[in-house]
């Protein structure tokens, strides 16, 4: 059972670019035995895909293998000719990838996708190799194999796409296979599928995984070793329990400090010791909460020359929540579900097509373009993606000051610029950021950006649509500490949509749970979280990996 | 020397156009993200090559942009008054006077003493021999033209060599002070700096081009003092002449056509995109119905009607060259209508895109209204695919030309262009033994111009281009 498979010794892949080098992995030295599952945890950009590439030798071309060997079932890989390569990719290991919309080709059908595979490497005949995919799709749980096979990637949902591309990873039954974050993309309940799907197929075929991901409560579902990469090295290398119970490295600590999570509720992630001092919200009026109720957005289908509506997209099918003053409200839903539109219909980004949005007593959804703009000082929002959300061909400085001028929050260009000045020294950024253009800045630090900007105009209520998905853990632990800080000062209320259920634990106090346009369940965290009602609520918080972090023992 | 400035239409259009690139590069340079991809092409050794290049082209039909009268010598009868002719020249036409003076009887071959057709002659004894007279202009400054000529080639052309290094080496000092000065170093250290290979800016490709380029214009410059480098067409005008002023008709078509394009393009582009709806819908009516319409057929008819109009009012074009000039013109604009359509698809698309990304959704729950939304946020983020359509767009319009002169609906037949010139050719060609240097010429100016074009639009897409640079 312990057969040595997989012997990485020494590894070291530089990037060459004409201005300098990059060393993305530095001396890496891990193995693999038959049938055990190795993970390789880290956050962006500390070499675990480049390590990965350089084992299966697809690198870029700019990246290359300086020193060190890898051997596969007492093969050299790095010094075998790119023939016999190929032969190892697919026979003997195989990789599946994060993104599974991109993996597929989209204009061959999934059965020849497969077969292809099993004629060129196993030298079957084409009627074999559809009766071996017929198998192939039955092992990865899909059904109804007989109607799929002659699908093209399109007509499947992004959970079965990712399926068939594990039955083409596994068609020549390798030893090895890597998985490069192959759940990241899927919502919670097709990861606790698919991940159950690895395991069995691990025990019947007898392989052995390299397991890549950030989410650490994945590695403790799946993998038997661990070893945590930073910056291109392995700082610490253990089994599941030890990694689990009592990690070694100060950096394992810090990535297990960053998880939100329950038990954390009322501290700062990144300073533990410090209270967050909740604002004081019982002499606020009513009318300072944002009530929404029996909102709709519809999309219209339109086809033919003329462009009739021939049916509607029910995005948004009848929400209703609340928002009130100083809290924090979760919108919680799987990707699809419309929790994006709810916040693009409050803040009429969408027009909805029906319900009501009452603020200070005006009706959001019916008021003019006038009265409007006057609320737009009190509604503002924060994007997922920190890349898109600000104009590259702008400076910081204007992008900060935008909000302010149009509103005319300032009307004094010198108090404006001081104020932008202030905003980014709040967010924890440098004064000197707003001569800088967006992309000069991290991903973390442009969420910051973001998150100046909406404060400029002095809102009440954020809508944060997935603040901090795009983001690493520790940096999410950043921005989440950052919007806890800004709550306690200001009294901001944050209408929070995420999928991410340990977020919401933590960040949240009440959470309401969407599902095909409908709120399913709605209440206080600790409510519906511990004690859910809904069937829908229940399977999404059973899908969700369970993860204590390990408290420190103080030495 | 220059006697009153006249201002075509053309011309005006094309300084405008000069202008407006000048200060965009001069706003480009200050801001960083302008600038970068730019400093990108000027890295590139292609980059490096075509722009020398191209400047070369874009010197001379500069040159050729600026006309004026000329002074009439020797024709005023009071001394005080200055005469003007009614011709129009231009500086280039000036620079290049003994080419465009030196006229032969017909047709000679590159470098020739003689005509290329047999002629009969009177001798002085009274009889009569067909024989090659010598050409009135072209190496007429030899005695015996079969053993002196070689020598004299080489003569002019060692000459040639001297000149150019020594207007290379000046050039290059130059460079380098300028650059030394700027990087404040000292010059020894800069110029090492500039010559290891490890420089950013291939400055060696960039010197080396420098020589070929000023080779090729003083050497040709010596020999041309002397003799019909290219030989000279059926009326007996030099064909080098011919096909220096035909660049201007290639860059003039080549960039104004864009140019008037782009106010189309762009608006309604961006407008079809942003606003959606009914508007989107009158939008690619129209441009999918002006797409159907064979573009040929449509600038035949408006090259005819003008044709006839120019025609009918004769009296009102001051002279020929300004007939001529503004058919080029309505040539461009012909050209431009039917070709916006393709970078107005572009635009449409991608402001399509570009107003659902976060940052144009940020804006708008800010309340920043649609004008503004369109110039701060959609247009500077479409200005590389307008710059790349430009960059792109040129070489085939200087294609264009050509083929429309040659099927008689180009520009003027009075205007030297490489379309006609090519079209000439046909008769040619088919003459026994044929005459082949005036195809050859057109071919090479019109192929070199093209392709350090296309060099330059592949360096300027890389440059440009979202998801290259990100890499």
């Amino acid at each position: 059972m312990s057969d040595l498979l997989l012997h990485v010794d020494n590894l070291t892949t530089i990037f060459q670019t004409s201005s300098r080098t990059i060393t993305a992995v530095d001396n890496v030295s891990f193995k693999v035995n038959t049938g055990e599952t190795f993970a390789l945890v880290g956050e962006s950009g500390s070499g675990k895909s480049v390590t990965a590439l350089s084992i299966i030798r697809l690198l870029p071309v700019a990246a290359k293998v300086t020193s060190g060997a890898v051997n596969f079932d007492g093969i050299d890989l790095l010094a075998l000719p790119e023939r016999n390569m190929r032969d190892i990719r697919g026979s003997g290991i195989s990789m599946i990838f994060q993104e599974p919309m991109t993996s597929l080709n989209p204009v061959v059908k999934v059965g020849r996708q497969i077969s292809e595979v099993l004629v060129r490497h196993q030298k079957m005949t084409k009627a074999q190799a559809r009766q071996r995919a017929l198998e192939l799709l039955d092992a990865v749980k899909i059904p109804k194999p007989s109607y799929t096979i002659d699908t093209y990637a399109h007509e499947l949902s992004g959970g079965m796409k990712q399926r068939v591309m594990i039955a083409i990873a596994l068609a020549c039954e390798p030893k090895l296979l890597i998985a490069d974050e192959p759940t990241t993309a899927l919502d919670v309940t097709i990861q606790a599928q698919v991940l159950d799907l690895i395991n069995d197929l691990q025990q019947q075929f007898k392989m052995a995984i390299v397991f890549i991901t950030h989410d650490l409560a994945v590695v403790k579902q799946v993998a038997d070793h661990v070893a945590v990469m930073k910056e291109g090295e392995i700082v610490e290398h253990s089994s599941n329990e030890v990694f689990f119970s009592s990690p070694q490295h100060q950096y394992s600590w810090d990535l297990f400090a960053a998880l939100p999570a329950m038990e954390k509720r009322g501290r700062l992630l990144l300073a533990s010791n410090q209270k967050i001092h909740k604002p004081a919200t019982k002499n606020v009026k009513d009318n300072h909460t944002l009530h929404v109720n029996e909102l709709k957005v519809h999309f219209p289908i339109r086809k033919g020359i003329f462009k009739r509506t021939v049916g509607y997209v029910k995005a948004v099918d009848g929400v209703s929540l609340e928002i009130p003053p100083g809290k924090t409200v979760a919108l919680v839903g799987e990707s699809g579900s419309g929790k994006t539109t709810v916040g693009k219909g409050i803040l009429r980004l969408v027009q909805p097509t029906s319900g009501e949005v009452t603020y200070l007593g005006l009706p959001i959804h019916n008021i003019d373009y006038k009265q409007l703009l006057e609320q737009r000082t009190n509604l503002q929002i924060v994007f997922q993606d920190p890349y898109s959300s600000m104009n590259p061909r702008m400076l910081v400085g204007d992008i900060i000051e935008e909000g302010m001028k149009t509103l005319n929050v300032i009307p004094d260009a010198n108090a404006r610029k001081a104020r932008v000045l202030e905003l980014l020294k709040q967010v924890g950024l440098d004064e000197y950021a707003h001569l800088y253009y967006p992309h000069e800045f991290s991903g973390g630090q442009r969420q910051r950006i973001c998150i100046a900007r909406a404060l400029a105009v002095n809102p009440k209520i954020i809508i944060c649509d997935e603040p901090t998905s795009a983001l690493d853990v520790s940096v999410q632990a950043q921005i989440l500490d950052l919007l806890n800080n800004l709550q306690a000062q200001y009294g901001i209320s944050y209408l929070f949509i995420t999928h991410n259920m340990s977020v919401v634990a933590y960040f949240a106090d009440r959470v309401a749970v969407m599902y095909q346009g409908k709120i399913v369940e709605q209440g206080e965290v600790e409510q519906v979280l511990n004690h859910p009602n809904h069937e829908y609520t229940k399977k999404l918080l059973s899908a969700v990996p369970k993860l204590v972090p390990p408290t420190r023992v103080a030495l | 020397m220059f006697g009153n400035l006249v201002f075509l239409l053309t011309d005006i259009l094309i300084f405008g156009l000069v202008l407006c690139i000048v200060s965009f590069f001069v706003y480009a340079m200050r801001k960083p993200h302008l600038r970068k991809p730019w400093r990108q092409v000027v890295r590139k050794k292609a980059g490096v090559i075509s722009i020398i290049i191209l400047s070369v082209y874009i010197g001379i039909a500069l040159l050729d942009s600026m006309h004026f009268h000329p002074v009439l010598v020797n024709q005023s009868n009071n001394p005080g008054e200055v005469q003007y002719s009614g011709e129009v020249l231009s500086v280039l036409d000036q620079m290049l006077s003994n080419l465009r003076m030196s006229s032969e009887k017909t047709y000679s071959a590159p470098f020739a003493a003689h005509l290329y057709a047999k002629e009969t002659i009177q001798l002085p004894d009274g009889t009569k021999q067909r024989v090659y007279p010598r050409l009135s202009w072209g190496a007429v400054h030899l005695e015996d033209p079969e053993n002196q000529k070689t020598a004299d080639i080489i003569k002019l052309a060692l000459i040639g060599v001297i000149k150019t290094f020594l207007v290379w080496s000046v050039l290059v000092a130059l460079l380098c002070f300028y650059v030394s000065t700027k990087a404040k170093n000292s010059f020894g250290k800069t110029v090492r700096s500039m010559f290891s290979g490890e420089s950013e800016i291939p400055w060696i490709t960039a010197v080396i081009t420098l020589a070929i380029v000023l080779l090729v214009l003083v050497v040709g410059a010596e020999w041309a003092t002397k003799y019909h480098v290219l030989g000279t067409d059926k009326v007996g005008e030099d064909v080098l002449y011919q096909a220096l002023k035909s660049i201007r008709t290639g860059v003039v078509i080549g960039t104004l056509t864009t140019l008037l394009m782009l106010p189309f393009a762009i608006t309604l582009g961006i407008m079809a995109g942003y606003f959606r709806g009914w508007i989107d819908d009158v939008i690619q009516y129209l441009y999918t119905t002006l797409n159907s319409i064979p573009g040929v057929l449509l600038i035949a008819a408006a090259v005819l009607i003008l044709n006839v109009y120019m025609s009918k009012h004769a009296e009102e074009f001051a002279s020929l060259t300004q007939r001529a000039d503004l058919r080029l013109l309505f040539l461009c604009l012909i050209l431009g209508l039917t070709s916006w359509t393709g970078l107005c698809r572009l635009l449409r698309a991608e402001t399509l895109k570009l107003r659902e990304v976060d940052f144009v959704q940020a804006a708008s729950a800010f309340g920043v209204g649609s004008t503004q939304t369109i110039f701060r946020h959609i247009l500077p983020n479409v200005m590389h695919i307008v710059l790349i359509t430009l960059v792109l767009d040129f070489s085939g319009l200087v294609l264009a030309e050509a083929v429309l002169s040659y099927i008689n609906i180009g520009v003027d037949p009075t205007m030297n262009s490489w379309g006609n010139m090519i079209n000439s050719a046909r008769l040619e060609m088919a003459r026994e033994p044929i005459v082949w240097w005036s195809l050859a010429a057109s071919l090479f100016f019109m192929f070199t111009l093209v392709l350090f074009a296309n060099l330059f639009a592949d360096v300027v897409r890389d440059a440009l281009d979202p998801r290259l640079a990100k890499q």
